[in-house]
């Protein structure tokens, strides 16, 4: 008997450590990856959140490549309720230490809940620091007067907060969102639990919960910004100062437009100055052809009255030629011969004589 | 503007001719006249006996010496026998007086082009008298084909001298401004005395009236100086005039001293007349020594100064002119310098005498700027046409530009009476906006028509046609719709004026 239960013992126990090691085994990826797209796919009476989640920190054999991710995230993204799972994995991302595969998703995740909401995207991998306060006060600010908070909203916005070891300012902006909207749901940490951040990991379970649960509405909606208040005075002191940077932009701005005024009335006279060169410009080669054209006329001005000149001086050597010619041939005539005629040729003397005083007489 | 844009005209005188240019962008003519004398080119032709011609001076000094060497001819004044279809006979071989002109455009336009190559005289404006009817400018146009030369226009002489003037700093005269003006032309040269009477009427210069006396000019004076002078020494001698010739060498120097003595009694009351060893008397050489006055001078010229006046007179009576409305009165020529002249001229027209220096080129200077500035003749009057029911249809108006492009035009009408066989046509010049001057009254052209027809009064349509020619000669041509042939004649004798502002191009604003 004691050997029968001993053998059954045995049995027993190797049937429950290959039951235990057939659970504990992971599946090929693509039968990971069809099975996790026959959960999206099923619709349970009950919520599959938990089981989808666990399924995925369960993992696949085999390392995790970046086109395992890209394919899961494939299947991921397209679902309607990726903002919960991806709130349970954000949580457990924060409160305990992830598994590689979740460590893997929730980035890339987080990156498409923030480009969905705008949040300030930057901020959801950098360290957090005291810009982030503005920069988020800001942001919800702006979502406020939209009218664009609800249920997806605050949940989405947490899961881009929620990191590994949050950090105090995180804290307070996760509680202040927390406590504007759902403060009776959740027990606040007591002030020891917000020293010691590593407390507060059950109230961050208590905020998993909630906001992975698809039945939560907001009560309330506004910011506790007692927490926020050292933010929210620095947002006032900004505001102001944003205030009086706009009065001064503004008061800048008219003087840009009456510099601008000026700038396009410079401009114009400017271009009617250009014209204006043009124009004279114009005129200058017109004048400096004229004045080619007059020295041209000038120079061949000259030439004509040189011409002119030698023209009038032939006609009138012609003349006294013709004229002297005539007189000293006479005068040789009443000369050169046996009996000279001298009264004749003194008289041809005496015209000539005549006529060289009448020469420039009219000139 | 262009630099180079010039204009030529042709002054082909009966004695002299010059060509001219005129310098658009200079505004200065430059005429051509002899290098030597610096006056015009003598219109001479000499035919030498070795088949050489020479024009011009050259030709002139040999005509005493030449003319009546065997083997050699000379012809001048070749210009007064244009248009009467003669030919002369030139050492046996018959030449067209178009081809004797011929030879004084060719020399023209060699001496023109060899002393300025800038200027190419291959087309032209040439000037010509009022006289100068259709033929004779045909006959012109054909010289100068001949010579290269094409002729744009014919342009009358006294506008082309009136436009001369009138660009001429000393006249001090715009054209423009002259509009309803009387001006006349009193041109006495070497050959001629022209008297032509011009209005400055709707921009256009119009030929009034004109007078002419032929034959009687300067050389015509010279002549008479010398024949009494010769008349007075064979009185002195005793010689009988017609019993003694002086030979023509010396008979030259007589009229080279004459030329003398007259220009000299311009400016004194007696000169003498002293040509020594004139001639061979007694076997000894005889001396001419003559006392000439200024009276005897202008005893001897008074009936043609008389008649130059009453010519004058003449010629503002014919346009119902009289001489107060004459508004400027430009003297052109040597004889138009005479004392005389100067003073009965200067007797009725008092300030009003403008006295044109350097007047021996002013025509083709003229002649050259209507060529620069496209100045064209224009048909002075209107021309009719009138049919035997004394019906009137106008053919051209006045003022139409004398281009063959636009004066063409094609007319019908309808025969009224055909019992003779023939449609006639009368042509008329109306008097128009010049009442008082020359023209052509009637020209009649008989078209045959049939008078077949049965009934008397049948009308048979006619077609006249009207072109005027680029020498100004009007041609008309009929012919009835029933006949195979018709009839033509042609009109040489309208009346042109020219047009004081250019005719814009096509496409020209």
């Amino acid at each position: 008997m004691t050997s029968d239960k001993k053998i059954n013992e045995k049995l027993f126990n190797s049937n429950k450590e290959k039951s235990k090691h057939l659970k504990k085994q992971k599946p090929e990826f693509q039968e990971f990856l069809l099975t996790l797209k026959t959960f999206i796919a099923t619709q349970n009476k009950g919520d599959n959140i938990p089981k989808i989640n666990n399924y995925i920190k369960k993992g696949f054999k085999g390392n995790i490549e970046p086109r395992h991710v890209d394919e899961i995230l494939r299947e991921l993204l397209g679902w309607k309720d990726l903002p919960r799972l991806a709130m349970r994995m954000a949580v457990e991302a924060s409160i305990g230490r992830p598994m590689a595969l979740v460590e893997k998703l929730i980035v890339p995740i987080r990156d498409e809940l923030a480009r969905r909401i705008s949040f300030p995207i930057a901020r959801v991998r950098n360290v957090f620091d005291s810009k982030m306060k503005s920069d988020l006060e800001d942001w919800i600010a702006k979502k406020s007067s939209e009218g664009a908070l609800d249920a997806s909203w605050v949940r989405d916005s947490l899961t881009c907060i929620m990191r590994e070891n949050i950090t105090e300012e995180e804290f307070a902006i996760i509680h202040s969102i927390v406590d504007s909207c759902c403060s009776r749901k959740i027990k606040t940490p007591r002030k020891k639990e917000v020293v010691q951040p590593k407390k507060y990991t059950n109230y961050i379970k208590q905020i998993g919960t909630l906001f992975t649960s698809g039945q939560f509405k907001p009560s309330k909606f506004f910011l506790a910004l007692d927490i926020c208040k050292p933010f929210s005075d620095e947002l006032k002191m900004k505001k102001i100062k944003l205030d009086d940077s706009n009065a001064e932009l503004q008061i800048k701005n008219g003087e840009l437009l009456e510099l601008r005024k000026s700038l396009k009335s410079v401009n114009q006279e400017l271009e009617e100055a250009h014209i204006g060169i043009e124009k004279l410009q114009q005129q200058v080669r017109l004048k400096e052809q004229a004045l080619l054209d007059e020295r041209e006329r000038f120079r061949m001005l000259d030439e004509h009255w040189e011409k002119e000149v030698v023209r009038e001086s032939q006609g009138k050597i012609f003349e006294l030629k013709k004229y002297f010619e005539h007189e000293v041939r006479e005068a040789k005539l009443s000369l050169d011969r046996e009996s000279p005629n001298v009264q004749m040729a003194l008289n041809r003397i005496l015209h000539m004589e005549e006529y060289l005083n009448r020469i420039g007489e009219n000139a | 503007m262009k630099r180079n844009h010039y204009g030529i005209g042709i002054d082909f005188g009966t004695t002299n001719s010059v060509v001219s240019f005129y310098n658009t962008f200079l505004k200065k003519s430059n005429p051509l006249t002899n290098k030597e004398t610096n006056l015009p080119h003598p219109s001479v032709v000499w035919y030498k006996a070795d088949g050489s011609v020479i024009v011009g001076l050259e030709a002139k000094r040999r005509i005493m010496d030449f003319s009546t060497a065997e083997g050699n001819a000379f012809v001048s004044s070749v210009k007064r026998r244009l248009g009467k279809q003669e030919s002369m006979d030139i050492m046996g071989k018959k030449l067209a007086l178009h081809e004797v002109a011929a030879e004084i455009f060719k020399f023209l336009r060699m001496d023109a082009e060899s002393r300025s190559p800038e200027y190419k005289v291959n087309e032209a404006i040439v000037t010509i008298p009022i006289y100068f009817d259709g033929r004779a400018r045909r006959e012109l146009r054909k010289a100068a084909d001949i010579a290269g030369i094409f002729i744009k226009n014919f342009v009358h002489e006294p506008f082309a001298a009136i436009v001369g003037y009138c660009h001429r700093e000393e006249s001090g005269l715009q054209i423009k401004n002259m509009e309803k003006q009387i001006i006349l032309v009193f041109d006495w040269g070497g050959g001629t005395l022209d008297i032509t009477l011009v209005e400055v009427l709707d921009n256009e210069l119009v030929e009034l009236s004109t007078g002419s006396i032929p034959d009687r000019a300067g050389d015509h004076f010279d002549d008479i100086l010398a024949k009494s002078c010769r008349s007075k020494f064979l009185d002195h001698l005793r010689i009988s005039q017609e019993g003694y010739s002086i030979p023509p060498g010396d008979m030259g120097r007589l009229y080279e001293e004459c030329e003398r003595a007259k220009i000299s009694l311009s400016s004194k009351t007696e000169e003498r007349v002293e040509v020594a060893r004139i001639c061979k008397y007694k076997n000894q050489y005889q001396d001419m020594n003559v006392s000439v006055t200024r009276n005897d001078f202008n005893d001897l010229i008074n009936n043609d100064i008389n008649d130059a006046i009453n010519e004058v007179l003449k010629t503002l009576e014919n346009a119902n002119v009289t001489v107060r409305e004459v508004d400027q009165v430009l003297l052109i020529g040597g004889s138009s310098r005479i004392p005389l002249v100067r003073q009965e001229l200067r007797e009725m027209f008092g300030h009003r005498i403008a006295e044109v220096k350097n007047a021996n080129t002013i025509i083709a200077e003229g002649a050259a700027i209507i060529d620069a500035e496209g100045l064209q003749p224009v048909l002075a009057r209107p021309l009719n046409v009138e049919l035997s029911d004394e019906t009137s249809f106008e053919v051209f108006g006045s003022g139409f530009v004398t281009n063959s492009n636009v004066c063409r035009k094609k007319i019908h009408f309808f025969c009224t009476d055909n019992r003779d066989g023939e449609a006639k046509l009368v042509l008329k010049e109306l008097a128009g906006r010049i009442a008082f001057t020359r023209r052509l009254t009637k020209e009649v052209l008989s078209i045959p028509v049939s008078s077949q027809l049965p009934q008397p009064y049948e009308h048979e349509r006619v077609t006249v046609e009207f072109a005027l020619d680029d020498d100004m000669v009007l041609h008309v041509s009929g012919k009835g719709a029933t006949q195979s042939k018709g009839s033509s004649c042609q009109i040489y004798d309208l009346c042109f004026g020219l047009r004081l502002e250019r005719e814009k191009d096509e496409g020209e604003s």
